[in-house]
């Protein structure tokens, strides 16, 4: 009795110092493994992983465009990866914080988040080497710029808008809006639809939660929503009255979708009522025109946002940025990528309008001789927008802008269920904004 | 009892003969509790020592945390609505989902203990939802089912009733939720299965002679000796309800709405401290989540003897 608990203890022990041993013996087997296979792929040595957000169809066009490039490099690799835009950042804060983000990613206007925080790569060292960025406008680099260090090159143009569809208008027997069109024009076409076409149409989606159809907004007034240079929010108590008050006037008229069609129903491609036709209007980036396009037979138009009282639309910014990863271990081969991302006509053939119109001008007469009626839509959108006056200084997103969004979203649908008064929203809003603006500092 | 104090007695009385011995089996023992303790001590302590410190710092997860002391509680309690949504929101969830799933499991197990043949081919069957419950795809599954044009309201429309969008309105998408987790009643199920079985057949036997209907034999004594049973499942199920979280993410928009009626506690959190940047604040959320979950836990246990009746030949007390 007492041998064998001896034995077994001692077995035991030895079983657990086994599977200890045995474990980082497999891994070290494993890495072997894995270091013949790349002496093997000689050609092959690097292998650097790229993440943006979006859909099939985009990730689709993404992995051709890596296959062009590693054949053109044969010694890179790139191991591509998407998430959809909701679950994107949680998933990007998460790698970056166990330092094990891709060595490419996309942002948007919330770059500062992440570039005030010296997660970002700084390509200096590149420019002008492996990486051209002579054709990019220099508004658009300065974007990017911070401290003086170039953290990412733009992937696309793009302006705000307003996706339409032409059919409903048709039905209703009104005309398109004119380009100069106002808030006012807005708010009575939302109403003549509703009262023409009946209860189960409506003019437009309620975008008082749509964080970018609020920028436009301000921008507009000559405000912004965070003003980087003194570090606070830009906005006013006013602004964001007179916001959630037309909003809320036009769901009393009963203009705009009502708050639990548009949970059921998400503004995006592919869920969108505009598709459909129930609804008329929807604010957008312009270059979705042609993903919305594609779930469609209806007529789907570009409109220019309404001008605001100084007669501004909206003005161009940068679609999506693409940057790198500040603990990378190839940053010239990094940078090696993004240079073909914006200069390469391969590239900008298979990526089309996808992400945006393309930032050099060598790049936009390539795709215009392949362009689809959306396509043109766009581009002439993004001519016409290019003649407003656009903002001297970068107007970037509050910094924390994931929660600054749910903020505004969940305010904007309280105001919608009538749990709180325009001006209480308001108050509210501007509340959270600063709270979100300090505690993101 | 007894027998601890003849061990004890033993074990006084030779000890040197002993000491070598069990030095080997104390060995042994540890030798056999390895696995678990490099598991408790590198997956449970050494994480939750970290939350600890963390819940005292200001984190962004980019950057390295720095100490702010309790500045994190504070907030919590005077500064946060969403704080208070959030556990609004659980605690209605909790209220709702434990006594109905536990009404229903048990329920099903009385059904199931009544000697019908392939008992363990149904008690499997009426697990699987437990299995496949907490998964993304039945989350996903159940949203369809009551959407607008979902299952649900197709069936509503048999009787002419006509339904609407039950998981995009603030009002009746927590009830789904919690239809959601009444259907997974099979480990409750299970637990009050066992528990039944427990019970002594001679108790129904006296009863039915004495002439005492069912309703009475149920109330009388499968009740009260199901008590011990229900304390359990009550305690699990009260601790698994108020860490919810797929079901609301799945079924909400993933970030508590439609006006935050699906903002569970453990999705703010999540939200604080992936999404926000706020991992600090968040690892504080989890340990006022952990004093909660044991102060009520400690306040059933405190209840028992009042309601609770252990069938062992004495009382407890």
């Amino acid at each position: 009795m007492k041998r064998s608990t001896t034995f077994v203890g001692v077995a035991c022990i030895g079983l657990s110092f086994a599977t200890v041993f045995g474990a980082s013996g497999s891994a070290l087997a494993a890495r072997k493994a894995v270091q013949a296979h790349q002496a093997v792929q000689k050609k092959q040595a690097i292998t650097l992983t790229m993440m943006w957000w979006g859909d099939p169809s985009r990730a689709e066009r993404i992995h051709r465009v890596i296959h062009v490039f590693e054949h053109e490099h044969p010694e890179i690799h790139i191991v591509g990866q998407f998430t959809p835009f909701s679950a994107y950042f949680d998933k990007l804060n998460t790698q970056l914080a166990t330092q094990t983000a891709p060595d490419i990613f996309s942002l948007g206007s919330n770059i500062n988040d992440y570039a005030n925080k010296g997660v970002l790569l700084n390509l200096n060292p590149y420019v002008g080497k492996v990486l051209d960025v002579s054709g990019v406008p220099k508004n658009l680099l300065t974007y990017n710029t911070f401290n003086g260090h170039l953290y990412g090159v733009p992937s696309g143009v793009n302006a705000y808008a307003i996706i339409a569809n032409k059919n409903v208008f048709q039905k209703a027997g009104i005309p398109l809006p004119k380009d100069n069109w106002t808030w006012n024009d807005f708010e009575k076409i939302c109403v003549t639809i509703h009262k023409k076409l009946g209860n189960s149409y409506y003019g437009a989606y309620n975008d008082a939660g749509t964080g970018d159809a609020f920028g436009v907004f301000l921008a507009q007034r000559g405000h912004v929503l965070y003003d980087a240079k003194t570090k606070k929010v830009g906005f006013t108590l006013k602004d964001a009255e007179d916001w959630f008050t037309f909003w809320s006037r036009l769901q009393k008229e009963g203009a705009v979708l009502p708050p639990d069609l548009q949970s059921s129903n998400p503004n995006n491609a592919g869920t969108s009522l505009v598709e459909s036709g129930k609804v008329a209007m929807q604010f957008a980036p312009a270059n979705q025109i042609g993903s919305f396009q594609g779930y469609t037979k209806d007529r789907l138009v570009l409109l220019p946002v309404p001008v605001g009282p100084k007669g501004h639309g909206t003005s161009l910014g940068e679609s999506q940025i693409l940057v790198g990863y500040a603990k990378t271990q190839h940053p010239k081969e990094v940078a090696e990528f993004m240079n073909f991302w914006v200069n390469d006509a391969n590239a900008i053939q298979i990526m089309g309008t996808n992400i945006g119109v393309p930032v050099t001008a060598k790049m936009r007469a390539v795709l215009k001789k392949q362009a689809t009626a959306s396509d043109l839509q766009l581009y002439n959108y993004c001519d016409q927008v290019a003649k407003y006056p656009s903002p001297s200084t970068p107007v970037y997103n509050i910094p924390g802008l994931n929660e600054w969004a749910n903020d505004l979203s969940d305010i904007s649908g309280k105001v919608a269920y009538g749990q709180l008064t325009p001006v209480q929203a308001a108050q509210q809003l501007l509340a959270d904004a600063q709270q979100v603006v300090a505690s993101n500092q | 009892m007894r027998q601890v104090a003849i061990s004890l007695e033993r074990s006084l009385a030779r000890p040197r003969r002993r000491s070598v011995r069990s030095l080997q089996e104390a060995v042994a023992a540890y030798a056999f509790m390895l696995p678990w303790l490099v598991g408790f001590f590198g997956l449970a302590v050494g994480p939750m020592a970290a939350s600890l410190y963390l819940s005292l710092t200001d984190y962004s997860l980019l950057a390295p945390p720095h100490f702010i002391g309790v500045a994190n509680y504070v907030r919590i309690f005077t500064q946060d609505p969403s704080f208070y949504q959030s556990l609004r929101v659980t605690t209605l969830y909790v209220l709702l989902s434990v006594p109905c799933r536990l009404l229903f499991a048990l329920a099903v197990a009385m059904a199931l203990d009544q000697g019908i043949r392939a008992v363990g081919l149904y008690r499997t069957i009426y697990y699987i939802p437990s299995l496949m419950g907490g998964s993304v795809a039945v989350a996903l599954v159940w949203k369809k089912v009551f959407g607008y044009d979902g299952v649900f309201n197709h069936f509503l429309s048999l009787f002419g009733w006509q339904g609407m969008d039950w998981v995009a309105n603030p009002k009746t998408v927590l009830y789904t939720i919690v239809g959601l987790s009444v259907w997974q009643f099979g480990s409750a199920m299970l637990i009050f299965l066992a528990g039944l079985k427990q019970i002594p057949a001679e108790l129904y036997e006296a009863a039915s002679v004495d002439g005492a209907s069912r309703v009475r034999r149920f109330v009388s004594i499968t009740l009260p000796l199901l008590t011990p049973t229900i304390l359990f499942n009550l305690v699990m199920g009260i601790i698994s309800s108020f860490q919810n979280f797929t079901s609301g993410y799945i079924i909400g928009d993933g970030r508590g709405g439609p006006l935050q009626s699906t903002l569970f506690y453990t999705l703010n959190l999540y939200l604080q401290g992936f999404s926000y940047f706020h991992m600090g604040y968040a690892a504080a959320l989890a340990w006022v989540m952990l004093i909660i979950l044991a102060l009520l836990t400690w306040l059933l246990f405190a209840t028992q003897r009042y309601w609770v009746f252990y069938f062992d030949g004495q009382e407890k007390g």
